[in-house]
């Protein structure tokens, strides 16, 4: 795959827990690429190590869990010039990290209920990342020009107005070269940033919202806050860790309907991790299937759906039941999810795989283009 | 039920004709023990509650007073014993590691009482014996160590952890070390604990003695001529049993009445916790001297009373909240949805779930109570003057502050490392066991 | 509205508790001793005593006695101090509360600024070299006989410098009595009378030094109290998904711990400093005894070497209200600290 559409590759990417029972290898060579503008799905087991995949992106893995080896690398676009410049995140020094994080690359987590600070507003949450990444300087002058011609509506005496209309052109000149704003300014401006977010992701009368508290929120809306906290920075990748999988079937599908249209608002590549394949299918245009903390298969949705090529993914999907199923029994993907401290040799899948052969247990498969458009890693794709 | 049952069953019973005899010999053994509990706290509690009306002189059964509290707890526990020993007779699978546990218990609450004691908790260890004996332990230790093998693998980490931990494995050398001492005091003291050489008042470590043929003070001496070494190994004898004694009667006082009001909740949980708070909010050492003050006589009994009465509460507290959180939970559903008593609930499935904060928190308590002790020695409601006792050595040697400081520095030394490695352990523990906390 | 509500809840909770303390100090007068020996004193004349025991309803039934204990406490009749030259117990504590209080205050403050900042640096670097020092230190605090800790500091500090001839912590007392003849107490809380009342500096300096060794003995208690809250509530949060969601946001390390943990870490220590409160005030006990600071622990302990009763049960009156008082002001702070529970 050409590499200048890609915003994200990852190369080989292996991530170990250190426990008390030994040394879990829970990322083993994970190969994962997302195009510009693109939504990919990366689906899987539980443990199979997406949530790890998407905090090591982040270099979020916190001890005893340490990235071992890999390449993360992530295509950063200048907002202005357009200009592509690929960043190995893992050779980052940790404070450029922090630039990266939340502004360039955010994450959507899991729980609703316990991701938010319970005892910060959630305005205040949602405007700390925008000061502390954004230059506010001309949303300030914005703002002030705003103020006052709010304060021109209302009854004035000709010589004040006179004097307002001056301050406003006065700082219409700013606009261009606006100045170093303090920071009183600054915050005022980043919690109407804030707001405009808020109204963005469709949260119901925003300007209450915003002097409320998590707790006082329901799920749905704490993960509309949630998002509307990732996405005001405006990033270049934004990570759905499980973000749907706490929430009522109703409300899922309306924080995925918005995340389809926020997409096209703000241009972003989104990464939506799920177990769920009907979330799959709605939402992304691209796939990629793990298993044991290996990439599988990786391919366009519904080439996945239409042709499975790995024999995991192929069990993955008949499990999967359908509307006007008469099945009694679903075929099972026979035997259990492997102890990943000592994990199978050669292929990882190769214990519970119809088609192993000498090969699978000796030798890793790689990650290959099978067809045009269509990675797998199998030493016996089907088909 | 299928017929293999049964004849399973059938054969079991026909298999147990050969060894019934053990059976009801355990159990027999079991009741005996119960008895003598029962004969032991009953003698007690029924002794010092006359001392207490008075009827009875006073003197000779005052010493009962002091294992009042103890008794009681004795009486519980034999009570539950004869339930259990009727159980054993019935073969009921869950009396089995019942009394192993309870037996367990019964061997500390009279280890805590003495001289005496010894003698009753040996007789509680034979049932534990026979428990082990190889036809007997064939028939319910494989059940119970299946129960077990997830708590003996957490068991297992959590030594791991201890290990790893050097201040946990610095609180227990410690420990063990006053352990050690206290139990080997009469092989290397070389005084003896009440023994005075007048001539040799105030000496600097090192001294020799004034007396011919009398050994050097190897860190010197007190106001009185008494030899601060072996004083202070003495005292680590009194010291010891008067913290682990306090803490164990006071926790299971405590726990009883927590596990009580979080399980019952209502009118008895509100009343529990407003006596609770009346507790928190009266200063424990105008308390403890109230009582002991009440009970008469200025002993290490009666300190050891008046600790036990105040550190209740604590322990009540904790445990009540760890009941009220797990009442809650699926399993005690479960337990309930099968007809299982409230006891039953309670005893077995709740308590041991809540046992982890009672752990940490009395290990801390043992230091605790030691210096609690020592404050009251220091208003004056200590033991008697020239008992050895850390708390009291410093109350008395700092009349004589200026002259003499190593009287002072030595004992409370001590009161420092015995407090500070259970405070290790304890804070250790608690890092290790609470799952919150823990990583893996 | 709801903060009134809420205050008033609280309060009707401490109501059984005032009453058991004040209860279990009725009884405590009838274990300890006579309460009538509260009204004689030694130049009483035996004959004089059956008409004070009539006077005090000494000869009703116990009942209406309790009854007339609960309702002379509730008229601030608290009874007379018969080891401080008879005066009635009310005077006697607010002539000596307010020195307490300082002490209490100074080592509260001592505890809380050095407290606070040790668990937090003990929690970030768990299992570290640095953490194992200040656990032990910590923990030192909890481990010591206030009394000892005393006597070896003023040792130290006051008797083998001053022998040595050396500058020295003063070894007592609240100020240089003999340097300030003319000072008379005003509010009784010395650092505030030296500068806005007497107006001297150099007074204000010399009670700040008397302040020191007292308030740090004390103090070094309640460190470890508030280093060992801190640092278990902190590797709690530290451990929260909220955590994790402020590092994903870009925030530096100091403001994921600072700004967020912190105020999350808080909660459970505030309840401990709350607590601590009570246990300062005993520790005060012996504290005064040992560096003769002239306030109610020293008065206490005065009171119990000579069965002083009615200075007993005053002295834990107070102690029991200062309390309650503080877990009061626990809630509150509560209330600002985690907005769950203000609407709660």
């Amino acid at each position: 795959m050409a590499t200048e559409e890609l915003v994200l590759k990852i190369t080989g990417l292996k991530t170990n827990f250190y426990t008390y029972e030994g040394v879990v290898l829970a990322l083993d060579g994970v190969e994962l690429f997302l195009r510009r503008g693109d939504t990919m799905g990366l689906v899987g087991e539980t443990g199979c190590g997406k949530s790890v995949t998407a905090r090591s992106i982040l270099r979020l893995v916190e001890p005893p869990g340490k990235i071992e080896e890999g390449e993360i690398i992530f295509f950063d676009s200048d907002d202005r010039s357009g200009k592509i410049t690929p960043i190995d995140l893992l050779q980052l020094h940790p404070e450029e990290m922090l630039h990266v994080r939340g502004k360039r690359i955010s994450i959507v987590f899991q729980d609703p209920a316990t991701f938010p600070n319970p005892v910060f507003r959630i305005g205040t949450q949602i405007a700390e990342s925008v000061l502390l990444h954004q230059d506010l300087s001309r949303e300030v002058v914005e703002m002030k020009i705003g103020e006052m011609r709010n304060s021109l509506t209302g009854d004035l005496p000709e010589e004040r107005r006179s004097q307002v209309v001056e301050k406003i052109r006065y700082y219409e000149q700013q606009l261009d070269e606006p100045p170093e704003p303090d920071d009183k300014d600054k915050k005022k401006a980043a919690q109407i940033v804030a707001e405009e977010m808020l109204k963005l992701v469709k949260m119901p009368s925003p300007s209450s919202v915003m002097m409320q508290y998590p707790h006082e929120l329901s799920g749905g809306m704490r993960q509309r806050a949630l998002i509307a906290m990732a996405l005001v920075c405006n990033p270049e990748i934004l990570i759905c860790d499980e973000a749907t999988t706490a929430l009522d079937v109703t409300v899922q599908a309306q924080v995925l309907n918005l995340l389809n249209e926020l997409k096209k608002e703000i241009g972003a590549s989104i990464i939506i991790i799920t177990h769920d394949m009907g979330v799959v299918a709605e939402t992304c245009n691209w796939v990629s299937v793990m298993y044991a903390g290996t990439t599988v298969e990786s391919c366009a949705t519904v080439d996945l759906f239409a042709n499975p090529v790995h024999p995991y993914t192929a069990g993955l999907l008949t499990a999967v039941p359908k509307l006007h199923d008469t099945r009694e029994r679903f075929p099972q993907i026979r035997g259990t999810v492997p102890n990943l401290i000592t994990p199978p040799s050669g292929c990882r899948f190769h214990p519970r795989c119809d088609y192993c052969t000498e090969i699978c247990k000796k030798e890793k498969p790689e990650l290959k283009e099978h067809r045009p458009g269509h990675w797998v890693a199998c030493h016996n794709p089907l088909s | 039920m299928s017929s293999e049952s049964i004849q399973a069953m059938a054969e079991g019973s026909n298999d147990m004709e050969g060894r019934g005899t053990q059976f009801q010999i355990l159990a027999l053994i079991q009741l005996i023990v119960s008895m003598m509990g029962f004969m032991f706290g009953g003698t007690v509690v029924l002794g010092s509650l006359a001392v207490m009306m008075g009827g009875l002189e006073a003197g000779s059964w005052l010493f009962l007073t002091a294992w009042f509290v103890q008794s009681i707890i004795i009486l519980i526990l034999s009570y539950m014993l004869l339930r259990i020993g009727i159980a054993l007779l019935n073969r009921d699978m869950w009396a089995f590691s019942a009394a192993l546990y309870l037996n367990l218990l019964l061997v500390l609450v009279f280890l805590t009482i003495g001289g005496a004691g010894t003698i009753f908790a040996t007789a509680a260890i034979v049932p534990v014996v026979v428990l082990f004996l190889p036809d007997v332990k064939k028939y319910w230790y494989p059940s119970f160590y299946e129960d077990t093998v997830p708590r003996i693998k957490e068991l297992r980490h959590a030594l791991y952890l201890i290990r790893k931990s050097p201040l946990v494995v610095a609180g227990i050398v410690i420990l063990v070390c006053f352990v050690a001492i206290a139990l080997l005091a009469p092989f290397i003291t070389t005084y003896g604990p009440e023994q005075r050489i007048w001539a040799d008042s105030n000496l600097p470590p090192g001294s020799p003695s004034s007396v011919e043929g009398m050994p050097d003070h190897i860190w010197g001496t007190d106001d009185s001529g008494g030899d601060i070494y072996s004083r202070l190994i003495w005292a680590a004898q009194v010291d010891l049993r008067i913290s682990l004694s306090v803490v164990i009667v006071a926790v299971m006082i405590g726990t009883f009445i927590g596990a009580v009001a979080g399980y019952y909740g209502g009118k008895i949980d509100e009343l529990v916790m407003r006596v609770t708070d009346v507790f928190f909010a009266f200063p424990g050492l105008i308390l403890c001297m109230a009582i002991v003050m009440a009970l008469g006589e200025k002993s290490l009994d009666t300190i050891s009373i008046a600790l036990m009465v105040v550190w209740w509460p604590t322990y009540a507290r904790l445990v009540r909240g760890q009941v009220l959180a797990e009442r809650e939970k699926l399993y005690v559903e479960a337990a309930r949805s099968i007809g299982a008593s409230d006891g039953r609930i309670l005893l077995f499935h709740i308590i041991p779930n809540t046992i982890q904060p009672l752990i940490v928190q009395s290990t801390m308590d043992v230091g605790s109570v030691l210096l609690t002790a020592a404050g009251l020695a220091f208003i004056g409601f200590g033991p008697p003057a020239g008992a050895a006792e850390w708390g009291l050595m410093i109350a008395i040697a700092q009349l004589y502050f200026s002259m003499n400081q190593y009287a002072i520095f030595f004992p409370g030394m001590a009161i420092l490392l015995t407090a500070l490695a259970s405070n290790l352990v304890g804070d250790g523990l608690r890092d290790i066991l609470d799952p919150k906390l823990r990583r893996r | 509205m709801k903060l009134r509500d809420f205050i008033l809840r609280r309060l009707i909770l401490a109501i059984p508790v005032v009453f058991g303390v004040m209860t279990m100090t009725w009884f405590l007068s009838y274990i300890i001793g006579n309460p009538v020996a509260m009204y004689i004193n030694t130049n009483t004349p035996a004959s004089a005593i059956p008409a004070i025991r009539r006077a005090h309803g000494f000869d009703e039934p116990l009942y209406v006695q309790y009854f007339l204990y609960l309702s002379g406490l509730f008229q601030g009749d608290w009874g007379i101090s018969t080891s401080t030259s008879f005066r009635p117990v009310t005077e006697i504590i607010l002539l000596k509360f307010p020195a307490t209080i300082e002490l209490s205050m100074i080592a509260m403050i001592f505890a809380i600024v050095l407290g606070i900042p040790l668990g937090i640096l003990s929690a970030t670097h768990k299992d570290q070299k640095i953490d194992h020092i200040m656990r032990i230190f910590a923990l030192a605090g909890v481990s010591m006989p206030i009394f000892w800790f005393a006597l070896m500091l003023k040792h130290v500090l006051y008797f083998q410098l001053a022998i040595a001839g050396l500058p020295h912590l003063p070894g007592g007392e609240r100020y240089t009595l003999i340097r300030y003849l003319s000072f008379k107490y005003t509010t009784g809380f010395l650092l505030i009378d030296s500068l806005f009342f007497y107006g001297d500096f150099t007074l204000f300096v010399d009670a700040l030094l008397h302040l020191a060794m007292p308030g740090f003995c004390l103090g070094y208690l309640t460190i470890a109290i508030i280093t060992r809250m801190m640092r278990s509530s902190m590797l709690e949060v530290l451990r929260e998904d909220y955590i994790t969601l402020a590092r994903s946001k870009g925030l530096t390390e100091r403001v994921v711990i600072y700004r967020h943990a912190l105020r999350n870490a808080m909660i459970p220590t505030v309840t401990v400093i709350g607590l601590a409160f009570g246990s300062l005030i005993t520790g005060a006990v012996l504290t005064e005894t040992i560096f003769n600071w002239p306030g109610l622990g020293k008065w206490a302990v005065r009171a119990i070497f000579s069965s002083d009763l009615a200075a007993i049960n005053g002295f834990t009156l107070l102690v029991a209200f200062i309390f309650v008082t503080a877990n009061l002001v626990v809630d509150l702070i509560y209330g600002v600290l985690d907005p769950r529970i203000r609407f709660g």
